[in-house]
């Protein structure tokens, strides 16, 4: 199977503090999701492999492309789609402009940009409020438009930090959707503290803590790792509690 | 990218009100006064081109704040993060806002110099216009933005934006101010070097225009390369461009101090490039003669230089003639000889001032800025504290009667009357003579008063 993303004793460190602790991890076609608590290093994992910073030490390998070198850079983030964990944007823009902004950004051909937006708008289910100006739209809303910003381009590598923060229900499932439907064609690395988000969408998963990565296997493998573990609700909660007791014991 | 950021950019929506400012201040501040009664409306190639370059002090400062807004507001929106994981370079992105502040109020700089060019393309007489002063103009402006912006972008607060339209403001201004304190840097203003009001039909301007635009295109790379380095991307490109900047900035600051013009003010009557040129005069009780530049004035002139003189008419020593000559303090007299001609520099009925402070007083240009006219030590013993207006003891008896003949032409009674003593009752008993005994005391001491011998106990 193909490896998109190949990370090699990756260390990220913001000052004195080791965020990152020699993460190795090879990710190939499908979605994967990223499990652990607050501060267990997801956010800097997913910004590391998004080329928003560099790790401190270790390497990378994106899509075959090395981030190292200013052009294949380039030439990978042609290819990524992001969201980050907290969107910002510009209130006075509308959704159309917004997500068209990003295409323009991530060098959609100019042809090609209207209907990609259009389509990328489409798909999270904005259509109608395509010319609302942001500003006007709720917190659901906002990170939808943030997902068809990471869409737009048709990535090949999509990074998604808690994804599905401030839907509602109806709309988590949609999204779900939409990353299986991605996960078929390409690779999809989906942080969350959801868990119930791995065992709908997730082909595989990994549980990171302490800045390392602890647990990687199937959401099948994460639950059978909880059997005869008393705290949580579900199958996956408790194998994610146990993950994470066995690594801190 | 262009269309988004020039659609979104605060300076679009701000631009009728900038061009507005520009145009207020162009006019108002065209002929360097803000009072409406002295425009003349005679237009004249060296102060439009002037004026629009001037207005750089208006809408560069107001551009600066605009792009430092503009610069600063990817990092107040928290989008750096999504930003920096996009293909486009950031050098591409933030030429792009860039871009998008600069490109309206260029677009307002070349609207305001259609609206004073056509004008002045149709009524101008005299002279052609000073592309390098439009250039300079231009190029400020480009500057200023690029400073806000790098401004912004390095300190992206909310306060950055005013702060840099007024840092900007301030740095305009400043080395014309310090030419006071004897530091010269006055080419460091993109407002500085415009030719004296009034004085400019008369001078060449001086020739800075490359120095200042060496030094200003090159403030404005070092300002983009200095938001390029910051952005990442190609650091050694940046680093390369940045030191090339630099050097053109350098090479303009250091040029601008070794030409001959830096020393000079412009209109002066030593400065080494006075334009040669014919007046133009129409005969009278005095010979009113004018620049060809404001030719269209003559007739007004000569009626209001006739209004003041019509009382002296047949009294020898009485100039014959009242010259245009350039407003600058020890200005050229145009080959006139000064005791037979009095000099004015504001054509129309702004010269019947000049003119009846000069019909009086032979020496008014041996008085350069009238500092000599400043109250002494014994003066203020003599009022008992600093009077609110002067007479000099030197001039009373010439203020006096100069005060009478603009009173009875219709002007103001006088400058200089006031409080110690205050000349304006004596003017007034000067009008209240009757015309014989004016006329015969006129005939008498006219020569002497316009020599400065009459005192103001020698007065009827």
């Amino acid at each position: 199977m193909e490896m998109n993303v190949r990370a090699a004793e990756v260390t990220r460190r913001f000052g004195r503090t080791e965020v990152l602790k020699n993460v190795n991890l090879s990710v190939g076609r499908g979605v994967f999701g990223l499990l652990g608590p607050n501060g267990a290093g997801k956010t800097t994992l997913l910004r590391t492999l998004a080329t928003a910073i560099e790790p401190s030490t270790g390497s990378l390998s994106l899509l075959g492309f090395d981030p190292k070198d200013p052009g294949e850079r380039r030439a990978f983030r042609r290819r990524l789609g992001y969201l980050p964990q907290t969107l910002g944007y510009y209130p006075n823009f509308t959704v159309f402009e917004f997500v068209e902004y990003f295409a323009l950004l991530k060098e959609v051909p100019n042809k090609d940009v209207k209907p990609a937006v259009a389509r990328a708008i489409e798909r999270v289910g904005l259509g109608d409020r395509a010319k609302s100006k942001m500003k006007t739209l709720s917190g659901g809303m906002i990170r939808r438009v943030g997902i068809a910003q990471a869409i737009v381009n048709e990535p090949e590598l999509l990074l998604l930090d808690e994804p599905t923060a401030g839907l509602d229900p109806e709309q988590r499932v949609l999204f779900r959707s939409l990353i299986r439907d991605f996960g078929e064609r390409d690779t999809v690395v989906v942080s969350t503290h959801l868990v119930e988000d791995v065992g709908a969408a997730c082909t595989e998963v990994a549980l990171m803590d302490g800045g390392g990565i602890v647990f990687r296997g199937t959401p099948e493998d994460l639950k059978a790792r909880g059997e005869g573990h008393a705290i949580g609700d579900s199958p996956l909660e408790r194998g994610y509690g146990a993950v994470l007791a066995g690594a801190r014991s | 990218m262009l269309r988004i950021e020039t659609r979104r950019s605060v300076a679009l929506l701000l631009s009728p009100l900038i061009l507005l400012a520009a145009w207020w201040m162009a006019y108002n501040g065209m002929y360097g006064t803000m009072y409406e009664a002295s425009w003349t409306g005679v237009y004249i190639w060296e102060e439009t081109s002037s004026t629009l370059k001037d207005s750089v002090l208006q809408i560069g400062p107001l551009v600066a704040g605009l792009s430092a807004w503009a610069a600063g507001r990817n990092r107040r929106r928290g989008m750096d993060d999504l930003l920096s994981t996009t293909a486009r370079p950031s050098a591409s992105r933030d030429l792009a806002t860039w871009a998008g502040a600069a490109l309206p109020a260029v677009a307002v700089y070349l609207l305001l110099a259609v609206l004073l060019g056509v004008p002045t393309a149709l009524e101008a007489t005299w002279g052609a216009p000073l592309p390098g002063y439009f250039l300079v103009g231009l190029v400020a402006l480009l500057m200023d933005s690029a400073l806000g912006l790098a401004a912004g972008y390095y300190l992206p607060g909310r306060f950055t934006a005013p702060l840099a339209a007024v840092a900007l403001y301030i740095a305009h201004l400043l080395p014309m101010g310090m030419v006071d304190l004897g530091i010269n840097y006055t080419f460091l203003s993109p407002a500085a070097y415009s030719n004296l009001t009034g004085a400019d039909v008369f001078s060449e301007p001086a020739r800075l225009a490359i120095q200042q635009l060496l030094l200003f295109g090159g403030l404005c790379g070092v300002a983009l390369c200095a938001v390029a380095l910051k952005g990442g991307g190609a650091r050694k490109t940046a680093r390369i461009a940045l030191a090339a900047s630099g050097a053109v900035s350098a090479a303009g600051f250091a040029t601008a101090l070794s030409t001959e013009d830096l020393y000079v003010f412009p209109g002066s009557g030593d400065y080494p490039k006075a334009v040669a040129y014919e007046p133009v005069c129409r005969e009278g009780g005095i010979t009113v003669c004018v620049h060809p530049a404001y030719e269209k004035l003559l007739p007004e002139t000569a009626r209001a230089v006739n209004e003041v003189a019509e009382p002296l008419v047949g009294i020898p020593a009485v100039p014959k003639y009242a010259v245009q000559s350039s407003p600058a303090p020890g200005a050229a007299t145009g080959g006139f000889d000064p005791d037979e001609a009095v000099f004015f520099g504001y054509a129309g009925k702004l010269a019947m001032d000049e003119v009846a402070d000069g019909i009086v007083d032979s020496n008014l240009y041996d008085h350069p800025g009238h500092e000599d006219l400043q109250p002494t030590q014994e003066d203020l013993r003599r009022c008992g504290k600093f009077p609110r207006k002067y007479l000099h003891p030197d001039v009373e008896a010439q203020t006096v009667v100069g005060g009478w003949l603009r009173m009875r032409a219709g002007g103001s009674r006088s400058v200089y009357t006031g409080e110690c003593p205050n000349a304006d009752k004596l003017v007034d008993r000067f009008a209240a003579l009757g015309p014989t005994e004016r006329r015969a005391w006129l005939e008498k001491n006219f020569a002497g008063l316009r020599a400065g011998k009459v005192t103001l106990k020698d007065l009827p």
